[in-house]
């Protein structure tokens, strides 16, 4: 018996999660009581017996739901599937096929690594596709469960290899797979699996990561919590006063306009701030490395992230940046995948920050691809047709307004602006077709481009609407797999010969079948039913 | 190039006069209410369900032609080609080659007519389905038939 069938053979028994799963429901559970606590507290001040049944609910109800979940809780691998069974009311059995697992995330939050213990997620292909959390197990177990997983799966694809191969390949299979399984006992004994390091990040570059990454949903955060407490901005500036900030805050009071303008420049200099710090626990000490078919990176202060994406599920690689970044030369990439967990839409990154030939370099070792320097641009009457719609939309818009409240005329001064947007619009977007890749870019704000291989297009669309019919014009679409509903990439505007030429080439690429390699989607469809889950 | 099955038409004549007598019925019902009670605001009861009443006519007369007269498809060695639509127009191309599975389904309407709809699933995004409608049941089943011998040598 190997080691990995005896990694198998330790979940066939089912198996609880670690206890300290208890202390974790507990404390995840704690933002809740406070709401039932301040609900309790209405208008008229505190009620004593509001307390008291919002205590009640939550010692007599929440702690042994809590118990009753752990007791219930049980999970283990079967011949086939990984067996799931929870529900406290509503009891489930879920059954996940293992030859269809994509990805054995371990996560770490603080709580997790002082305990010693990880949280796994198991992902499915599909959108919809059954997805396993275990929270908490410990980390040994975790380890072992992933390995195990994978040297099943590895199991399945020998087997395959077997079967449909000639006897050379088998050998090759046989001697690759001890090679892995070498591998896979260094891990389970803690030393570092033997994979190339693509990149890495400094705490330096964290940081200087943060500085570029400025968001205005922290303010809308800071300003709503400020609102909900019900603390008053001049009360800060009271509290403020009484240190060396006073003469400033004197200041400030003599005029509103300036009271404003410096509140809003404290709370941006917060939001920025804090962006920094919630961009350093994301990606602290990020690395990315290569395992023979596998990216894996992790990343992570106060949770530790961990994820492998099989190679051949990446379907389009996405480099992107923003006008202040470019200005600099920083870079990040992304990885657009099939299936993996839908609340990412399918979109990992991959590089997060970094310089333009790094990126290239990761780019470069991972497709063998060049990214062009320059690109084909679209027609100039896409100008034109971008300044008329965004204008109608802009006077549609204010002259609502303008019904109840009349300054809202004043928006149309802003009609300029929209035909700068425009002719940055023009000016950020192009393409290039190759015979093995279609580069698009497009994005002012959010500059991007993408790289989709020819091998994974899956199909083609050719719009024109009723406004480009007037001007000549059409739109091209390549769809792949994993695309987001928006912002798909789209050569938008293109003179309608020139999109039905490049539109034909397109198709025809397809047709000569040195890229008949769609696979890394799903497997040949026919011959096995699509899914054959229990 | 082929066009639809021209008993498209009437299906889709039917099922643009349902839903304008929906929209008909919540006009009218909007405006009963406003007669009877006169103090609500614009507009005027009456004008809507005069608006809903020729407006669902219009379309019910005019755009199922249309629709029809946009339609066309092409089963061609290596792809399926389409085209359509009225406002906007689009031309899709699926190669066979990304094919993941295929349906030929019926709704009640279309059992009446003999129709079918041809359904192609890539794994794209946008192209995860693909539908061409109003087909001949024949035509819909050879359609079929075609592809997924293609797939099937494909896949070899």
């Amino acid at each position: 018996m190997n080691v990995a069938e005896r990694s198998i053979e330790s979940f066939r028994e089912s198996q609880r999660l670690h206890p300290m799963t208890l202390l974790q429901r507990l404390i995840v559970s704690l933002p809740g009581l406070l709401i039932l606590v301040l609900t309790a507290r209405n208008d008229e001040g505190p009620q004593q017996w509001l307390y008291l049944l919002a205590l009640g609910l939550y010692g007599f109800i929440a702690i042994p739901m809590m118990v009753l979940y752990y007791l219930r809780f049980r999970f283990r691998i079967s011949s086939t599937d990984l067996l799931i069974d929870s529900g406290v009311v509503t009891r489930r059995r879920r059954s996940i096929p293992i030859e269809r697992i994509q990805n054995v995330e371990i996560q770490r939050p603080l709580l997790a690594r002082l305990s010693g213990t990880a949280k796994v997620r198991v992902e499915t292909a599909g959108s919809a596709g059954a997805e396993g959390v275990l929270e908490l197990i410990s980390l040994e177990t975790a380890y072992r469960l992933r390995d195990a997983i994978r040297a099943f799966q590895r199991e399945l694809k020998a087997e395959d290899s077997r079967a449909s191969n000639t006897a050379g390949d088998v050998v090759i299979g046989e001697e690759a797979e001890a090679q892995r399984l070498a591998i896979t006992e260094a891990s389970v004994s803690g030393v570092a699996p033997a994979s190339e390091r693509l990149y890495e990040m400094g705490l330096g570059r964290v940081l200087l990561s943060g500085v570029f990454r400025f968001s205005l949903i922290y303010i809308a955060v800071m300003f709503s919590g400020m609102e909900y407490l019900n603390v008053d901005p001049v009360d800060i500036f009271d509290w403020v006063e009484r240190g060396p900030l006073r003469p400033f805050a004197e200041f400030a009071a003599t005029s509103p306009t300036i009271a404003i303008l410096a509140s809003l420049a404290a709370a941006s200099a917060v939001a920025w701030v804090t962006g920094i710090l919630v961009n350093l626990n994301r990606f602290y000490r990020f690395r990315l490395q290569i395992d023979q078919d596998k990216l894996l990176y992790q990343h992570g202060l106060l949770t530790l992230q961990e994820a492998a994406i099989p190679l051949k599920r990446v379907q389009t690689f996405v480099l992107r940046t923003n006008p202040l970044m470019r200005r600099y030369g920083w870079w990040a990439l992304d990885v657009q995948t099939l299936g993996l967990e839908s609340s990412r839409r399918g979109r990992s990154i991959i590089v997060p920050f970094a310089r333009l030939e790094e990126v290239l370099a990761v780019l470069g070792r991972l497709e063998a691809v060049a990214v062009p320097e320059s690109y084909l641009s679209v027609s100039r009457l896409t100008i034109r047709r971008r300044f008329l719609r965004y204008s109608i939309v802009l006077a549609a818009a204010s002259g609502l307004v303008w019904l109840i409240w009349s300054p809202a005329a004043w928006a149309l001064t802003g009609v300029p602006v929209l035909l700068a947007v425009a002719f940055a619009q023009y000016r950020n977007h192009g393409y290039v077709p190759e015979s093995e890749h279609l580069f698009v870019r497009s994005g002012v704000l959010r500059h991007q481009v993408w790289v989709i291989p020819t091998r994974k297009h899956q199909a083609f669309f050719e719009t024109e609407s009723f406004f480009q019919r007037r001007l000549g014009l059409a739109s091209l679409h390549v769809d792949t797999a994993g695309a987001p509903s928006w912002r798909f990439p789209q050569v938008v505007d293109l003179p309608v010969e020139v999109c039905r030429t490049q539109f034909d080439a397109l198709v025809a690429r397809i047709r000569d079948g040195r890229n008949r390699d769609s696979s890394g989607t799903l497997s040949t469809a026919f011959p096995e039913p699509p899914l054959a889950t229990t | 190039m082929n066009s639809l099955h021209p008993s498209i038409r009437a299906v889709w004549t039917i099922r643009y006069a349902l839903w304008s007598a929906l929209v008909f019925a919540g006009a009218l019902v909007r405006d009963v209410v406003a007669f009877i009670d006169s103090s609500s605001d614009l507009p005027p009861a009456g004008v809507l369900t005069v608006l809903a009443l020729l407006g669902g006519i219009a379309v019910t007369v005019v755009a199922p032609r249309l629709r029809y007269r946009r339609w066309k498809y092409e089963l061609r060695p290596e792809e399926l080609y389409l085209e359509q639509g009225v406002f906007t127009r689009v031309r899709t191309v699926v190669p066979l080659r990304r094919v993941q599975h295929l349906d030929v389904s019926q709704g009640i309407l279309e059992r009446e007519y003999e129709l079918a709809r041809f359904i192609v699933h890539t794994a794209g995004t946008r192209a995860s389905t693909v539908l061409l409608p109003g087909l001949h049941i024949d035509e819909a089943n050879r359609l079929h038939d075609t592809v997924k011998a293609y797939v099937l040598e494909e896949a070899r």
